[in-house]
């Protein structure tokens, strides 16, 4: 085989290989997450959270703080771009418990876990939906 | 035209707030309410957060059920909707419309699973909103 031949296999193989690669990288809008912002009170337990908001969901931690569970009462909830009408079904789990992981920051998690219950609060983040999880932006206390 | 809209100022200035900010006022208030048109109660059960039925004033056709997924008032605060809703949700229908013509018959004509977006003026003891503005959008169109 001549070095040209050679050359043009190999360049041909590493062509394939690329588009096998990136085939494999396609990605969506939605693998980069869902952005939501929510409304809501802090409460003990799954009964509470569903009788202070239209729906009860849970927060589960990682690191120091995998035990905590926070349930919170959701009053409101939109998407990026304030649309409420997808929002529900990015984070309302009923039957799973935690509802969403919060995988950090870990001062945002610290903060949402110190939380006392009643506590009316508005958080933001990110959710990516396969994994149930949410990195939080924003943990804000409404009162 | 006019009076309507003294109308609307009216009650917004009777509606100032001078209380406590999450607690209802259960009289004449300014809300959006945001939904997806459903054909029965379970359906909007899902596809909301909660399922209200809406008739319309004088209309004898049954009433409409919405899953709701936003319903705030004036200042955007979730709470006292919430709140607001809770005590009209055990009247059938939970709403009642009222407003232009053109704006109702787009509540009327919506398909089921149509995003519908309503404000209005919400008297809280006869479950009327005076609907001052109506969207109806399906999912996919432009």
């Amino acid at each position: 085989m001549s070095t040209t031949r050679r050359t043009a296999c190999i360049a041909a193989a590493l062509a394939a290989l690329l588009a096998v690669a990136s085939r494999g990288m396609a990605w969506s809008p939605a693998d980069l997450g869902t952005v939501i912002s929510m409304q809501g009170t802090l409460v003990r337990d799954k009964r509470a959270a569903d009788a202070v908001g239209w729906g009860g969901i849970s927060f589960g931690f990682t690191g120091d703080n995998v035990r905590t569970l926070r349930w919170f009462g959701v009053v409101h909830a939109s998407l990026f771009g304030g649309n409420t009408f997808d929002a529900k079904s990015a984070v309302f789990r009923a039957h799973d418990v935690p509802a969403l992981t919060v995988v950090g920051p870990p001062e945002l998690a610290r903060k949402l876990v110190a939380l006392p219950d009643g506590a009316k609060v508005q958080i933001e983040g990110v959710i990516d939906r396969r994994s149930r999880t949410m990195l939080l932006d924003v943990v804000q206390p409404l009162e | 035209m006019p009076v309507r809209v003294g109308l609307l100022l009216l009650a917004l200035v009777a509606s100032w707030p001078c209380g406590a900010a999450a607690q209802p006022r259960l009289g004449v208030n300014l809300y959006t309410l945001e939904g997806i048109v459903a054909p029965d109660r379970t359906v909007a059960r899902q596809t909301g957060w909660f399922a209200i039925s809406v008739g319309i004033v004088g209309d004898r056709a049954p009433a409409r059920w919405v899953g709701v997924t936003s319903f705030v008032d004036w200042r955007q605060d979730p709470f006292v909707g919430r709140e607001v809703i809770r005590l009209l949700m055990p009247a059938d229908p939970t709403l009642l419309l009222t407003g232009p013509p053109d704006l109702l018959a787009r509540f009327q004509t919506a398909p089921p699973g149509a995003r519908l977006a309503a404000r209005g003026m919400l008297d809280f003891r006869s479950r009327v909103f005076m609907v001052s503005a109506v969207t109806v959008t399906t999912p996919g169109s432009p």
